[in-house]
């Protein structure tokens, strides 16, 4: 497996909690990415993106006027969308299979499920570029390809670095889970 | 950039569609005057070690997030006639503080933030027994706060976030 450049990266965050943002921007700076550009909206998003090219855009969920998923959906859809192809990965505390497949069916990569830590911002990162995903075009969906299994996987762990399950009073997906759900 | 017709082995769905290979960065060159590829261990440490100076941020920030659930208390309490408006802020709120102590080093504060949005996620109005829970809640995030409770909290922790779990699942909506 090839060497992955993380400071080649440029990577954009659209959250509009300031301190989530500050957070996530000291974790890639300190896994080795130079280029983080922040964002609060999804219109300051789209400025950053005609600016510069971005290679990885961490979009929260839980935003306002325009969601994380509503942002996605521009994207990946709208006619003056900066960069179709971006990969983007969805970052929220929502956990449960529902938002899981919400994420997925409007054209994110990958799920990144809160709280965060820097091993977990990382496989995620990693998951986007080291397995990049073909798109697909059909008269529904546009976006990369969703060819996966559709349940999440049930049986015990398979590998030995799986983070421990997140508690499962909200029968939310644990980050092994959400992980096994979108790469298949 | 290959714009492939899907095969007929292909299970896309219903429908035509296409596969379309969007043009990719070649993060994996070799750059000789970039500075040596860190050890992933040693990155994960560095980026660990950055955390943790955010961590003694944290009481003061998350201040704000418990001043605003104190408010929606203060609002439901009167009984202005804005509950939904007040729940919806709460549950906002909650879901921040769920997705935001444990990686600063309070996971109490991740189960009470979890715990108080599950109980007011689906309310659009509530009685004063659900009312008492939710500022139990929030009482106990200030007492994690103020005593600056990291992880589980201990025996003590894990009885208050079992206490309020079992009142939330008797008095939830």
């Amino acid at each position: 497996m090839a060497r992955i450049r993380l400071d080649r990266l440029s990577v954009l965050l659209l959250d509009d909690n300031r301190n989530m943002l500050k957070l996530m921007q000291e974790i890639l700076r300190a896994l080795g990415i130079r280029n983080v550009i922040c964002a609060t909206d999804a219109a300051e998003a789209f400025r950053e993106m005609r600016i510069a090219a971005i290679d990885l855009v961490i979009v929260d969920w839980e935003m306002t006027p325009l969601s994380g998923i509503e942002f996605v959906k521009l994207i990946r859809t709208a006619k003056d969308s900066p960069n179709v192809f971006v990969p983007v990965i969805m970052l929220t505390a929502h956990t449960q299979l529902t938002h899981v497949v919400e994420a997925r069916d409007v054209g994110a990569n990958e799920f990144l499920a809160k709280p965060v830590s820097p091993k977990s911002v990382y496989r995620r990162i990693l998951a986007v570029l080291d397995r990049p995903r073909k798109f697909v075009r059909t008269k529904s969906y546009f976006g990369p390809d969703r060819r996966r299994r559709n349940l999440p996987f049930k049986g015990p762990p398979k590998r030995q670095d799986d983070a421990p399950a997140a508690p499962s009073e909200d029968s939310g997906l644990t980050e092994g889970e959400i992980e096994r759900l979108l790469q298949g | 950039m290959d714009d492939d017709r899907i095969g007929q082995n292909d299970s896309i769905g219903q429908g035509e569609g296409y596969i379309i290979r969007p043009p990719s960065k070649d993060l994996a060159e070799p750059d000789e005057d970039a500075p040596p590829a860190a050890d992933e261990e040693e990155m994960l440490r560095r980026a660990e070690a950055a955390l943790e100076s955010l961590k003694d941020e944290y009481p003061q920030w998350v201040e704000q997030h418990i001043v605003a659930l104190e408010t929606e208390c203060g609002k439901l309490r009167q009984g202005d006639g804005e509950g939904a408006t007040a729940l919806a802020a709460m549950a906002d709120v909650a879901h921040d503080v769920k997705g935001e102590g444990t990686t600063y080093g309070y996971p109490l504060m991740t189960a009470l933030g979890g715990s108080l949005y599950r109980f007011v996620a689906d309310l659009t109005a509530c009685n004063a027994v659900q009312l008492d829970i939710m500022e139990k809640h929030v009482s106990a995030m200030r007492a994690v706060i103020r005593g600056r409770i990291e992880g589980d909290g201990g025996a003590l922790g894990r009885e208050i976030i079992g206490s309020l779990e079992r009142a939330v699942a008797k008095y939830g909506g």
